[in-house]
């Protein structure tokens, strides 16, 4: 076994150890093991980087893993255990093991003892470091069944009042994908035998017909958890129930298994499904790119309106994978990562103004750069990075989606690009609003307290401001190292 | 390359400085970093004798390659010495004017932030390094706009001056898409080799130019996205002295010019900007009639001497479009940091609450006195010989769209000459008309305002000198991509108007005149009433000119309030019909779990005969099917 | 007529009724209840060996057709051998959930009863025709009768015997009516002769008769695994009866169906999957969607838990149910099939003994010494509200832990991975079989199920307000009746311990499972 084996284990073991350990022990010390737990992942999956293989700029084999490991676990399940890591999950990996280590962080400053909350954390990140991994369908599968419930629990029961509605109604919902995404993998499997991804990559092995059949299934799976309109209505709800923490693993990296499993699995088993489903899938997302702003112009809610930004977020993500091709899904990819990084900031400080405010509605709030002018220059920040101001990281997703839309010529295509660029002018327009709501105007009548920011909170924010500018600045770190894999992915669907 | 990195260092230190007792740092930060990027600019432009290019791949979608790529002619170097000016004199003239304002740290950096984004649309050599600096000096707008916190109008002004130009930046981004598939790179370079090789048909050039046509309209403050400027003026007024003068407005003209082949190559899009401007410059000039707010009536200057840039691009002098954009950074600046003293020193915006300045603010009185002579073209200040060169090359193009700009540029004159004699006598001259005692700004506020007199005033002179045309031309595509420039690869497209920019004969008089007749008109007006508004002569006009043709209004019903009648409805729409059918399942289904439920809610007897019923009909199934 | 009889074959069904006797004397000689159950638990271990022991030898059929070797009533190869040793390890679950039970009821009658079922499980893994059959199940069932009435001075209890009972015998009727329908037409009870008439073709007039005979086989025999629409009496019995015994109905009894109906259909009615296809497909899917419909509206734990095994029961017919298509009924579609079926029924078997166990446990013990009867509220000898067990985890973690995974096991989430694997199998099989659209109901019906099952798992943990001080204690909120976790017996405590960890096993090495419900279908 290599080392790169080694820690490619590690990334899932040491989470699995800490969600296990964490609630035996007494809350402080709890608290601080689960956080180391974190802080290890971070580092084993940081350290994935090195000895990776040649990045070679030549579509080769269109799945070749970094590291991987290979084990039966149930053959008569067309199950094995095989992980691995390439430039598309890379980056993904990381920000989640890097969202957890924030949460965890955060929530040893917080004087309630939270260590269930902790070690839920920890378990989610094992089910959705596992789905990045996974390359098994199967496998895929279950990691991507084993988040559920851990976020149900963060939600359900440090949620806030009506979080057993909005549970019920996310964890349903979500499961009505995964159960479709389940019948999905068994179409594929048994048509073809395996359930290797590295195997089915490209589709070769699997009929026409199959491929339209699974990507359908695929498709409507990951559209529930991305979530695409119209099967978006449970993130709203969820969000704004959720905990803080729940919220920014929410929005930071759950999201990203439905966009991440459209790529490696929709569009990497089964392209001609994709390619098929191109148009509607496209329309959809430009669809929610619109909608998702609209909303956001009428809402009143803080949490909730950040919530629907994400719905048009990741109509940006979900057009660049729609388009099939080599440019769109890097937009996708690089759009998760800056969504992940920008809205888990949002999610942050509007669980910060809640805190401090008690409240999160817009006409309530007010003049916050009068009471707390260093939480109103981080929401300021965060805000102007999440309408895609370009040379912050948020931009280069929307706008090479928008890219990849035009560059496939028809004119229906074109007519979609266009749209979604207005979209984007709307997103400015909410954003906007919030900030003047919210920052701007004459200080509300709710106190605010504490004004300065705590120094958890400076420490758990600040990696994220720094991400926001640097993947901005260079978004070069994200994509070169996909620049393979996802030309061998576009070359599959032909686009 | 050093050039837009030097302040956006100083912003990003300026930004993460604490926020208490950082006003120092701040100060010499932001001062450094103007004066730095002033010094490099200045430096490259004498060192500098070819063009330079240098660029590295910053990242790659798909085969599109995006470039973080730099490009320095003498050109571009102008307009940086230009904004490095004016950044490095609001600067230093900020320190006093925000004195006692706790956000100045913030400012400051932002003030940096926003220079370094202008240095970069001026020195990118790659459409999307463009876009960047673009956007980021409509986000810094937007933040120092809103800085008065004192304001209400403030925040809103701010939102809309984003959101106007961003609605025009839909349309830039996909022209700049537009150009870089079609291309195959968003090297600008690479484009205009493309565009002058006749790679792309006109129907995409004519596309891609009218898209960021829309972006210029919205950054530039041009006809029909022009209603941002006024409003911008709830800005602190260096602020306004930055963007109208040396950012922000200005670098929509130089996109223009940067990719001028763009828009000559394509069909019909010079005769659109010709209109445009046109419409603009009277517009302008008319609502600066009007106006009462001292610095709305220099902010409507500035929409219609944009107006005038833009004019000359759409016939064809780009020499006399960046010259002007140059002069007019001198003066404009100069006017806006002069007006700020005089409001810093009656404490109103109003000049109904000004008057009889001239005595107690000299040095106020004779920098703006030069500031708006220049504005007016009065020679031999700087304004005079840009202007004069514009509607000398508009007199001289072919075509109605010439003709047209010629008109509105004469007819403009008089206007402007009108305005700025009234904006004169009204502040500096008649009685006073406010209680406190004026006095001429502190050094810190007065040196910036003196310095920038003489570019002012001496700027034209420039234009005799040798060689000067020549910087200031266009950049030939053959110059970029240093191949050989292929002349029958050419369409016959209209050919560019006569470059110079000095004349010598009878037609100088013409504008000359033009102006005579604003100011004497004003002048007479005035004359018969010091102590009344000039603007009373114009009439029932006069409403609909303080009103600015009621520009905002048709704004608000027609865009504004749809758009949010529309996300009202769509929200509802989302939570009754999209969530609601997701909620109706739910509930669907718990209702038909009770129906069940309650018909198994049965006695034994029942249950039996369920269960031979059941029995039976499975029989009966099979038999039937068995007898299919 | 002489037969040789392999009493090697027959030695687990030996030992299983000599552990029914031995009860009952050593309740007579001993009268302690800790001697009985101990001899009986000791009974039901040893058959369990005994059982696995001679699977692992040669195959020995007995009480064949003379004339016609292949015919046997009783055969004894590995399937025989895991189902055995299955049923066996159930009765032994069961037993030791019982230590606290049998406090209020008589230890010996009880033991016996239990065994004596047993002894009908372990005849049914190894009977090959279709009276053998029937004779084996009626004898599972049969002492059940008893067993739910057990508690005395109940009436939901009596109640509950008795719709059983009536149920039940116009099942068998069913049964055998099916069966004397096959064997007009056939001529053959065994199942591999029936096999191979039918194979051979019926004749055009008699077809009729067949597969109406056919269909009601299986009409009786889904009764035991309570499918819809013969499902009616399980809720009420399950609430009537003692916790114990609810667990074993809704686990051995289950278990008895499901190896019944997979023997008749796989063995006996293989050449007419067409004809009984449609059928078991009608069963699945009524019986999964009525189950998952109204375990929603349920507010009791008891009759949740049955409900939510009634659509349990749909899952486990489900994999049948590809043999409505023609694609499913391939040879090697079949073996997948059957694997499925008997998978799930392991995987849930164990699940629910864990939640069974863990109400139990919870409950502190089904039945409450005799005396005190009287005094207490009815909630205390059942499973009782759902809304009773709010916040238990704070008194019982381990044991509310243990519900947990059990609830969420039969929802088929991680981290109850036997339960998912369980999903898994099923879904595979079903479109293995080509038969999709049964694999999307199954997968609708698992969205439903989880809608119940969580609300139950969260109010282990709810109720914040117990959490602060000022709130009233948790021992009033909750009501006298729930025992804390620890006081009950340790036995319980010992076998939920025991079926739990047993689950996790299986969840990370399903396989192992995979392996054993391979043998059936090979």
């Amino acid at each position: 076994m290599t080392a790169g084996q080694v820690v490619l284990i590690l990334t899932l073991a040491v989470p699995a150890a800490g969600a296990v350990a964490v609630p035996l022990l007494p809350d402080r010390v709890a608290r601080i093991t689960g956080t180391g737990a974190a802080g290890l992942t971070l580092l084993a999956s940081v350290l994935l980087y090195a000895g990776r293989g040649g990045t070679s700029l030549e579509p080769a084999a269109p799945v070749r893993p970094w590291h991987s490991v290979r084990g039966d676990w149930a053959p008569g399940l067309d199950l094995q255990f095989h992980i691995g890591v390439d430039g598309i999950s890379y980056p993904l990996v990381v920000l989640t093991a890097l969202l957890t280590l924030l949460c965890c962080g955060y929530l040893l400053g917080r004087p309630d003892g939270s260590r269930m909350l902790v070690a839920l954390l920890l378990a989610a990140e094992v089910g959705i470091v596992g789905t990045f991994l996974a390359l098994d369908l199967v496998l895929f599968f279950v990691f991507f069944e084993v988040v559920l419930l851990p976020m149900y629990a963060m939600i359900a029961i440090w949620g806030g009042p009506g979080r057993r509605a909005a549970a019920r109604k996310f964890v349903l919902y979500t499961l009505l994908g995964s159960v479709l995404l389940l019948v999905g993998v068994f179409v594929v499997v048994a048509a073809a035998g395996t359930a290797d991804i590295v195997a089915l990559t490209g589709g070769g092995q699997l009929g026409r017909g199959t491929q339209l059949l699974g990507f359908t299934f695929f498709a409507l799976a990951f559209a529930v958890k991305a979530p695409l309109w119209p099967l978006h209505t449970w993130l709203p709800d969820a969000h704004t129930e959720a905990p803080t923490v729940g919220s920014v693993i929410l929005a930071g990296v759950l999201l990203k298994l439905g966009t991440y499993g459209l790529i490696r699995i929709g569009v990497g088993v089964t392209p001609e499904g994709a390619a098929w489903a191109a148009t509607v899938l496209g329309t959809l997302a430009v669809a929610a790119i619109v909608v998702g702003a609209l909303v956001c112009l009428a809402q009143t809610e803080l949490k909730r309106l950040i919530a629907y930004s994400s719905v048009g977020h990741m109509g940006f993500v979900l057009l660049g994978i729609a388009t099939g091709s080599a440019a769109g899904i890097q937009a996708a990819l690089i759009g998760n990562i800056a969504h992940g990084v920008i809205t888990g900031l949002l999610f942050f400080l509007a669980g910060a103004i809640k805190d401090r405010t008690g409240t999160g509605e817009l006409a309530a709030l007010g003049g916050l750069r009068e009471t707390a002018p260093g939480l109103a220059g981080i929401l300021g920040f965060a805000a102007i990075a999440s309408l895609g101001l370009p040379g912050l990281a948020g931009f280069w997703g929307e706008v090479f989606a928008v890219v990849a839309a035009i560059q496939r010529g028809s004119p229906g295509w074109t007519v979609l690009g266009v749209v979604a660029a207005v979209g984007a002018a709307l997103t400015a327009g909410y954003f906007l609003r919030l900030l003047r709501r919210v920052t701007h105007g004459p200080p509300a009548a709710v106190p605010v307290a504490p004004a300065g920011l705590a120094r958890i909170e400076l420490v758990a924010w600040a990696p994220l401001v720094g991400l926001t500018l640097v993947i901005g600045l260079l978004p070069v770190l994200v994509l070169g190292m996909a620049y393979g894999p996802v030309e061998a992915l576009a070359v599959g669907v032909g686009g | 390359m050093l050039l837009p990195a030097v302040p956006f260092g100083a912003a990003l230190a300026g930004l993460l400085l604490p926020p208490l007792r950082a006003r120092a740092a701040a100060a010499v930060l932001g001062i450094a970093g103007a004066a730095a990027a002033l010094l490099l600019a200045c430096g490259l432009l004498v060192a500098l004798d070819q063009p330079s290019e240098q660029s590295r791949q910053l990242v790659r979608f798909g085969h599109l390659a995006v470039d973080f790529g730099v490009r320095v002619d003498s050109a571009a170097l102008l307009v940086a010495v230009a904004v490095g000016v004016v950044a490095l004199a609001v600067q230093v003239y900020s320190v006093s004017y925000l004195d006692g304002d706790e956000g100045y740290p913030a400012y400051a950096a932002q003030v940096s932030l926003f220079t370094a984004a202008m240095l970069l649309v001026v020195v990118a050599g790659d459409l999307i390094v463009l876009l960047v600096g673009w956007e980021v000096m409509g986000i810094c707008s937007y933040l120092l706009i809103a800085h008065d916190r004192r304001l209400p109008e403030a925040p809103g002004a701010a939102v809309k001056a984003f959101l106007v130009t961003r609605v025009g930046d839909v349309g830039f981004w996909l022209g700049v898409i537009l150009l870089g598939v079609h291309t195959g790179s968003f090297r600008i370079a690479d484009v205009l080799a493309a565009v002058t090789g006749g790679e792309l048909s006109t129907a995409t050039l004519t596309a891609a130019g009218l898209l960021l046509l829309a972006g210029v309209a919205g950054k530039s403050a041009q006809f029909p996205l022009h209603t941002w400027l006024p409003d911008a003026m709830a800005g602190p007024t260096p602020i306004s002295a930055l963007i109208h003068a040396a950012t922000m407005v200005a670098a929509g003209v130089y996109v223009v010019f940067r990719l001028y082949p763009v828009f000559s190559y394509g069909d019909g899009v010079l005769p659109v900007l010709a209109v445009v401007a046109a419409v603009t410059m009277l517009l302008g000039a008319l609502a600066a009639t009007a106006a009462d707010d001292i610095k709305r009536v220099l902010a409507w200057s500035t929409v219609s001497q944009l107006a005038y840039m833009v004019g000359a691009l759409a016939v064809g002098a780009t020499a006399a479009a960046l010259f002007h954009l140059l002069t007019h950074a001198a003066f404009k600046a100069l006017l806006f940091l002069a007006a700020g003293a005089v409001i810093h020193a009656v404490g109103s915006n109003l000049m109904s609450a000004m008057g009889g300045l001239r005595r107690p603010m000299p040095v106020t009185f004779w920098s703006m006195t030069i500031g708006l002579g220049a504005l007016v073209g009065v020679p031999p200040l700087a304004g005079f010989w840009s202007k004069d060169a514009i509607l000398h090359s508009a007199s001289g193009g072919a075509g109605w769209a010439a003709g047209l700009v010629f008109a509105a540029g004469l007819a403009t004159v008089v206007v402007t000459a009108w305005y700025a004699t009234r904006l004169w006598l009204r502040t500096f001259f008649g009685l006073s008309r406010s209680e406190a005692t004026a006095h001429d700004p502190p050094p810190l506020m007065a040196w910036p305002v003196v310095a920038l007199a003489v570019p002012s005033g001496l700027l034209g002179f420039v234009a005799l000198s040798d060689g000067f045309v020549d910087r200031l031309s266009t950049p030939v595509p053959a110059d970029w991509t240093g191949a050989a420039a292929r002349p029958d690869a050419l369409p016959a497209q209209p050919v560019l108007a006569d470059q110079a920019l000095v004349h010598a004969g009878g037609f100088v008089l013409l504008p000359l005149a033009a102006a005579a007749v604003g100011i004497a008109a004003a002048w007479l007006v005035w004359q018969r009433d010091p102590a009344t508004d000039p603007a009373r002569a114009l009439g029932r006009l006069r409403p609909v000119f303080e009103r600015e043709f009621y520009l905002d209004g048709f704004q608000d019903v027609l865009v504004v309030r749809p758009v949010r009648a529309l996300a009202r409805a769509v929200r509802r729409a989302d939570e009754s019909v999209v969530d609601g059918t997701v909620e109706g399942t739910g509930r669907g289904t718990v209702s038909l779990g009770g129906l069940v439920a309650r018909a198994h809610r049965a006695a034994l007897p029942r249950a039996v005969v369920a269960v031979l019923a059941g029995a039976l009909l499975a029989g009966l199934a099979a038999t039937l099917g068995a007898a299919l | 007529m002489t037969q040789a009889i392999d009493h090697v074959a027959l030695l687990p069904a030996y030992l299983a009724a000599g552990t029914a006797l031995l009860a009952l004397l050593t309740d007579l000689a001993v009268a302690r209840r800790a001697a009985t159950l101990a001899v009986t638990a000791a009974g039901a271990a040893t058959v369990a060996v005994a059982a696995w022991a001679v699977g692992t030898g040669p195959v020995r059929d007995t009480f064949c057709l003379a004339d016609a070797p292949a015919a046997c009533s009783f055969r004894a190869d590995p399937t025989s051998a895991l189902v055995a040793t299955l049923f066996a390890l159930l009765t032994l679950g069961v037993l030791g959930l019982s230590g606290y039970a049998v406090r209020g009821l008589p230890a010996g009658e009880y033991c016996f009863l239990l065994a004596a079922s047993m002894t009908g499980g372990v005849v049914l893994g190894y009977s090959r025709d279709l009276i053998t059959l029937v004779v084996a199940l009626e004898t599972l069932t049969l002492p059940l009768y008893a067993l739910v009435g057990l508690r005395r001075r109940s009436v939901d209890s009596a109640q509950g015997a008795v719709t059983f009972f009536v149920v039940s015998v116009v099942s068998v009727a069913v049964t055998l009516l099916g069966a004397a329908l096959l064997y007009a037409a056939t001529g053959a009870v065994h199942l591999r002769a029936l096999a191979a008439a039918l194979a051979d073709g019926v004749p055009g007039e008699l077809t009729t008769l067949a597969s109406a005979g056919a269909v009601l086989v299986l009409a009786g025999l889904v009764f035991k695994v309570a499918a819809v629409p013969f499902h009616a009496w399980a809720p009420a019995t399950y609430d009537g009866a003692p916790l114990p015994i609810a667990a074993y109905l809704s686990t051995t009894s289950k278990l008895g169906g499901v190896v019944a109906v997979v023997y008749v259909v796989a063995i006996g009615l293989q050449p007419w999957l067409d004809v009984v296809g449609p059928a078991l497909a009608g069963f699945a899917v009524l019986t999964m969607t009525v189950g998952n419909l109204v375990a929603l509206r349920q507010r009791r734990m008891v009759r949740l838990l049955a409900w939510s095994s009634v659509a349990q029961a749909g899952y486990i017919l489900a994999p049948l149910g590809a043999f409505a298509v023609g694609t499913g009924r391939t040879s090697d579609a079949l073996a997948l099939a059957v694997t499925a079926t008997i998978a799930y029924a392991v995987f849930y078997v164990m699940i629910e003994l864990a939640a069974f166990g863990s109400v139990v446990v919870l409950r502190g013990g089904a039945v409450m010494p005799a005396v005190s009867l009287a005094s207490l509220d009815r909630s205390d000898v059942d499973g009782g509200e759902i809304e009773q067990y709010r916040g238990v985890a704070r008194r019982s973690p381990w044991v509310a832990a243990a519900f947990t995974l059990a609830l969420v096991g039969l929802a088929g989430l991680p981290p109850g991975l036997a339960g998912l694997f369980a999903k898994i199998v099923v879904v595979r099989s079903l479109l293995g079989g080509g038969a999709g659209w049964l694999a999307v109901i199954v997968a609708l019906n698992a969205v439903i199920g989880l809608a119940y099952y969580l609300p139950v798992a969260v109010r282990l943990y709810g109720d914040r307000a117990a959490a602060e001080p000022a709130a009233v204690p948790a021992e009033r909120v909750a009501g006298p009746g729930l025992r804390p976790g620890w006081g009950a017996p340790l036995w319980s405590g010992l076998a939920l311990a025991a079926t739990t960890v047993v689950a996790i096993v299986v969840g990370f090495a399903p396989q192992l499972v995979l392996d054993a419900a391979a043998l059936v279908a090979g």
